[in-house]
Protein backbone atom coordinates (compact mmCIF):
# COMPACT_ATOMS: atom_id res chain seq x y z
CA UNK A 1 0.00 0.00 0.00
CA UNK A 2 1.58 3.47 -1.04
CA UNK A 3 1.59 6.05 1.93
CA UNK A 4 1.88 9.49 0.48
CA UNK A 5 2.87 12.05 2.76
CA UNK A 6 -0.14 15.06 3.55
CA UNK A 7 1.28 17.89 4.90
CA UNK A 8 -1.37 20.25 6.07
CA UNK A 9 0.10 23.45 5.49
CA UNK A 10 0.96 23.20 1.72
CA UNK A 11 -0.53 24.82 -1.34
CA UNK A 12 -3.57 23.01 -1.74
CA UNK A 13 -4.92 23.10 2.00
CA UNK A 14 -4.44 26.44 2.61
CA UNK A 15 -7.04 29.50 2.44
CA UNK A 16 -5.06 32.41 0.54
CA UNK A 17 -6.75 35.69 1.03
CA UNK A 18 -4.69 37.65 -1.22
CA UNK A 19 -6.47 35.34 -4.09
CA UNK A 20 -9.71 35.49 -2.93
CA UNK A 21 -9.72 39.06 -2.15
CA UNK A 22 -8.35 39.89 -6.32
CA UNK A 23 -11.27 37.23 -7.66
CA UNK A 24 -13.81 39.09 -5.59
CA UNK A 25 -12.78 42.60 -6.36
CA UNK A 26 -12.75 41.72 -10.18
CA UNK A 27 -16.32 40.18 -10.14
CA UNK A 28 -17.46 43.62 -8.18
CA UNK A 29 -15.95 45.94 -10.83
CA UNK A 30 -17.35 43.56 -13.43
CA UNK A 31 -21.09 43.68 -12.47
CA UNK A 32 -21.33 46.80 -10.23
CA UNK A 33 -18.67 48.52 -11.58
CA UNK A 34 -19.85 51.90 -13.43
CA UNK A 35 -23.74 51.73 -12.51
CA UNK A 36 -25.60 53.46 -9.59
CA UNK A 37 -28.32 52.66 -7.08
CA UNK A 38 -31.21 50.74 -9.15
CA UNK A 39 -33.86 49.87 -6.86
CA UNK A 40 -35.06 47.32 -9.50
CA UNK A 41 -31.58 46.21 -10.58
CA UNK A 42 -29.98 45.07 -6.70
CA UNK A 43 -31.65 41.80 -6.84
CA UNK A 44 -29.52 40.74 -10.46
CA UNK A 45 -26.60 41.99 -9.28
CA UNK A 46 -26.50 40.79 -6.10
CA UNK A 47 -26.87 37.62 -7.37
CA UNK A 48 -24.86 38.24 -10.26
CA UNK A 49 -21.67 39.62 -8.28
CA UNK A 50 -22.04 35.90 -5.97
CA UNK A 51 -22.42 33.72 -8.47
CA UNK A 52 -19.56 34.95 -10.71
CA UNK A 53 -17.47 34.72 -7.65
CA UNK A 54 -18.55 31.31 -6.28
CA UNK A 55 -17.94 30.57 -10.87
CA UNK A 56 -14.04 31.71 -10.71
CA UNK A 57 -13.40 29.78 -6.50
CA UNK A 58 -14.34 26.74 -8.29
CA UNK A 59 -12.06 26.98 -10.87
CA UNK A 60 -9.03 27.38 -8.13
CA UNK A 61 -10.08 23.79 -7.81
CA UNK A 62 -9.28 23.38 -4.03
CA UNK A 63 -10.83 20.88 -1.58
CA UNK A 64 -12.96 23.92 -0.03
CA UNK A 65 -16.94 24.52 0.82
CA UNK A 66 -17.09 28.24 0.02
CA UNK A 67 -20.15 30.50 1.39
CA UNK A 68 -20.50 33.85 -0.43
CA UNK A 69 -22.68 36.89 1.51
CA UNK A 70 -23.22 39.83 -0.52
CA UNK A 71 -24.83 43.02 1.01
CA UNK A 72 -25.60 45.85 -0.72
CA UNK A 73 -26.61 49.07 1.06
CA UNK A 74 -28.09 52.60 -0.67
CA UNK A 75 -25.93 55.32 0.64
CA UNK A 76 -27.86 57.31 2.56
CA UNK A 77 -26.08 58.88 5.55
CA UNK A 78 -26.96 56.06 7.39
CA UNK A 79 -24.38 53.64 9.49
CA UNK A 80 -23.79 49.61 9.01
CA UNK A 81 -22.09 47.29 11.11
CA UNK A 82 -20.80 43.87 10.15
CA UNK A 83 -19.43 41.44 12.53
CA UNK A 84 -18.49 37.51 12.57
CA UNK A 85 -17.90 35.04 14.64
CA UNK A 86 -16.10 31.86 13.42
CA UNK A 87 -15.67 28.12 15.70
CA UNK A 88 -13.20 26.34 12.82
CA UNK A 89 -9.73 25.08 12.26
CA UNK A 90 -7.52 28.16 11.65
CA UNK A 91 -5.34 25.87 9.89
CA UNK A 92 -7.14 25.42 6.80
CA UNK A 93 -10.13 27.34 7.07
CA UNK A 94 -10.30 31.06 6.48
CA UNK A 95 -12.51 34.19 5.44
CA UNK A 96 -11.58 37.27 3.15
CA UNK A 97 -14.17 40.33 3.28
CA UNK A 98 -13.74 43.33 0.60
CA UNK A 99 -15.62 46.38 0.71
CA UNK A 100 -16.20 48.55 -2.11
CA UNK A 101 -18.22 51.82 -2.57
CA UNK A 102 -19.35 54.24 -5.61
CA UNK A 103 -21.09 57.53 -5.32
CA UNK A 104 -24.40 55.71 -4.65
CA UNK A 105 -24.16 52.60 -3.02
CA UNK A 106 -21.94 50.51 -0.55
CA UNK A 107 -21.08 46.53 -1.51
CA UNK A 108 -19.68 44.33 1.33
CA UNK A 109 -18.89 40.57 0.45
CA UNK A 110 -17.60 38.44 2.49
CA UNK A 111 -16.46 34.82 1.49
CA UNK A 112 -15.68 32.29 3.97
CA UNK A 113 -13.41 29.03 3.12
CA UNK A 114 -13.97 25.97 4.68
CA UNK A 115 -11.36 22.75 4.04
CA UNK A 116 -12.36 19.79 3.49
CA UNK B 1 -3.25 2.88 15.17
CA UNK B 2 -3.19 6.72 13.42
CA UNK B 3 -6.11 8.31 12.00
CA UNK B 4 -7.65 6.53 9.47
CA UNK B 5 -8.70 7.73 6.44
CA UNK B 6 -7.61 5.33 3.44
CA UNK B 7 -6.43 7.69 0.80
CA UNK B 8 -4.53 9.91 3.04
CA UNK B 9 -1.02 9.84 4.89
CA UNK B 10 -1.70 11.47 9.01
CA UNK B 11 0.34 14.88 8.54
CA UNK B 12 4.21 14.87 9.66
CA UNK B 13 3.30 17.03 13.23
CA UNK B 14 0.47 14.88 14.55
CA UNK B 15 0.94 13.80 18.36
CA UNK B 16 -2.57 12.54 18.78
CA UNK B 17 -3.79 8.94 17.51
CA UNK B 18 -6.80 8.05 17.09
CA UNK B 19 -9.57 5.21 16.49
CA UNK B 20 -11.52 5.07 12.96
CA UNK B 21 -15.14 5.56 14.12
CA UNK B 22 -16.13 4.98 10.41
CA UNK B 23 -19.01 7.21 11.68
CA UNK B 24 -20.27 8.69 8.24
CA UNK B 25 -23.09 11.15 9.34
CA UNK B 26 -23.15 13.10 12.49
CA UNK B 27 -24.95 12.42 15.47
CA UNK B 28 -27.58 15.24 15.63
CA UNK B 29 -27.93 17.04 12.39
CA UNK B 30 -27.62 20.95 12.08
CA UNK B 31 -31.45 21.98 12.75
CA UNK B 32 -32.36 25.53 11.75
CA UNK B 33 -35.55 25.80 13.76
CA UNK B 34 -33.74 25.27 16.74
CA UNK B 35 -31.51 27.49 15.85
CA UNK B 36 -33.42 29.78 14.41
CA UNK B 37 -35.38 29.84 18.16
CA UNK B 38 -31.83 30.73 19.89
CA UNK B 39 -31.44 33.80 17.67
CA UNK B 40 -34.87 34.90 17.87
CA UNK B 41 -33.94 34.54 21.63
CA UNK B 42 -30.83 35.82 22.10
CA UNK B 43 -30.75 38.68 19.57
CA UNK B 44 -34.53 40.04 21.11
CA UNK B 45 -33.22 40.43 24.82
CA UNK B 46 -29.87 41.54 23.57
CA UNK B 47 -30.86 44.71 21.05
CA UNK B 48 -34.35 45.29 22.84
CA UNK B 49 -34.71 49.38 22.55
CA UNK B 50 -30.99 49.87 21.84
CA UNK B 51 -30.54 52.96 19.95
CA UNK B 52 -28.01 53.00 17.37
CA UNK B 53 -24.68 55.20 18.45
CA UNK B 54 -21.24 55.50 16.62
CA UNK B 55 -19.38 54.01 19.54
CA UNK B 56 -21.55 51.64 21.15
CA UNK B 57 -22.67 49.44 18.30
CA UNK B 58 -19.59 48.21 16.77
CA UNK B 59 -18.61 46.61 20.10
CA UNK B 60 -22.67 45.35 20.15
CA UNK B 61 -22.26 43.83 17.34
CA UNK B 62 -18.97 41.92 17.92
CA UNK B 63 -19.69 41.20 21.46
CA UNK B 64 -23.68 39.60 20.14
CA UNK B 65 -21.62 37.42 17.74
CA UNK B 66 -19.76 35.84 20.46
CA UNK B 67 -22.23 35.57 22.36
CA UNK B 68 -24.37 33.52 19.68
CA UNK B 69 -21.73 31.56 18.94
CA UNK B 70 -20.83 30.48 22.58
CA UNK B 71 -24.53 29.57 22.95
CA UNK B 72 -24.61 27.21 19.58
CA UNK B 73 -21.71 25.67 21.03
CA UNK B 74 -23.57 24.90 24.13
CA UNK B 75 -25.73 22.75 21.79
CA UNK B 76 -22.55 19.99 20.96
CA UNK B 77 -23.25 19.97 17.59
CA UNK B 78 -20.44 17.58 17.44
CA UNK B 79 -18.15 17.98 14.14
CA UNK B 80 -19.66 20.99 13.09
CA UNK B 81 -17.87 24.06 12.19
CA UNK B 82 -19.63 27.21 13.13
CA UNK B 83 -19.92 30.72 11.29
CA UNK B 84 -22.04 33.30 13.00
CA UNK B 85 -22.71 36.63 10.73
CA UNK B 86 -24.16 39.57 11.96
CA UNK B 87 -25.30 42.72 10.46
CA UNK B 88 -26.39 45.75 12.70
CA UNK B 89 -27.45 48.81 10.60
CA UNK B 90 -29.21 52.35 10.96
CA UNK B 91 -32.49 52.54 9.65
CA UNK B 92 -33.24 55.76 7.83
CA UNK B 93 -35.00 55.09 4.78
CA UNK B 94 -32.47 53.78 2.71
CA UNK B 95 -32.74 49.95 1.03
CA UNK B 96 -30.27 47.08 1.62
CA UNK B 97 -30.14 43.54 0.55
CA UNK B 98 -27.78 40.98 1.28
CA UNK B 99 -27.54 37.93 -0.73
CA UNK B 100 -25.84 34.29 0.08
CA UNK B 101 -25.02 31.18 -1.56
CA UNK B 102 -22.51 28.42 -1.16
CA UNK B 103 -21.11 25.80 -2.59
CA UNK B 104 -20.88 22.81 -0.25
CA UNK B 105 -22.94 19.60 0.93
CA UNK B 106 -26.53 20.14 1.54
CA UNK B 107 -27.16 17.12 3.44
CA UNK B 108 -25.28 17.95 5.80
CA UNK B 109 -24.58 21.50 5.99
CA UNK B 110 -27.31 24.26 7.20
CA UNK B 111 -27.97 27.91 8.03
CA UNK B 112 -30.71 29.22 9.60
CA UNK B 113 -31.31 33.42 9.36
CA UNK B 114 -33.40 35.88 11.58
CA UNK B 115 -34.06 39.47 10.98
CA UNK B 116 -34.46 41.77 13.72
CA UNK B 117 -35.73 45.48 13.98
CA UNK B 118 -37.32 48.03 16.32
CA UNK B 119 -37.33 52.07 15.59
CA UNK B 120 -33.92 52.91 15.43
CA UNK B 121 -32.06 49.99 13.63
CA UNK B 122 -31.99 46.71 11.98
CA UNK B 123 -30.18 43.61 12.57
CA UNK B 124 -29.37 40.46 10.55
CA UNK B 125 -28.18 37.35 12.08
CA UNK B 126 -27.24 34.25 9.95
CA UNK B 127 -25.73 31.73 11.24
CA UNK B 128 -23.95 28.45 9.14
CA UNK B 129 -23.04 24.75 10.12
CA UNK B 130 -20.59 23.49 8.05
CA UNK B 131 -19.72 19.13 8.78
CA UNK B 132 -16.41 18.12 8.31
CA UNK B 133 -15.38 14.77 9.75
Amino acid sequence: MEVKECNDLSEENQFIVDDVSKIIKEAIENSIGGTAYQHNKVNQWTSAVVESCLGQLTKLQKPYKYIVTCTIMQKNGAGLHTASSCFWDNNTDGSCTVRWENKTMYCIVSVFGLGI
Amino acid sequence: MSESKPTAAPPPKQVRTYQPTYQLNPKKRFDAEQIQKILQRVVSYELNEVEYSEKQIPELCLSLAETLRNAIKEENYNRYRIIVMVSIGQRRQQSVHIFHSFLWDHERDAFATFNYENCHLFANVVVYGVYLD
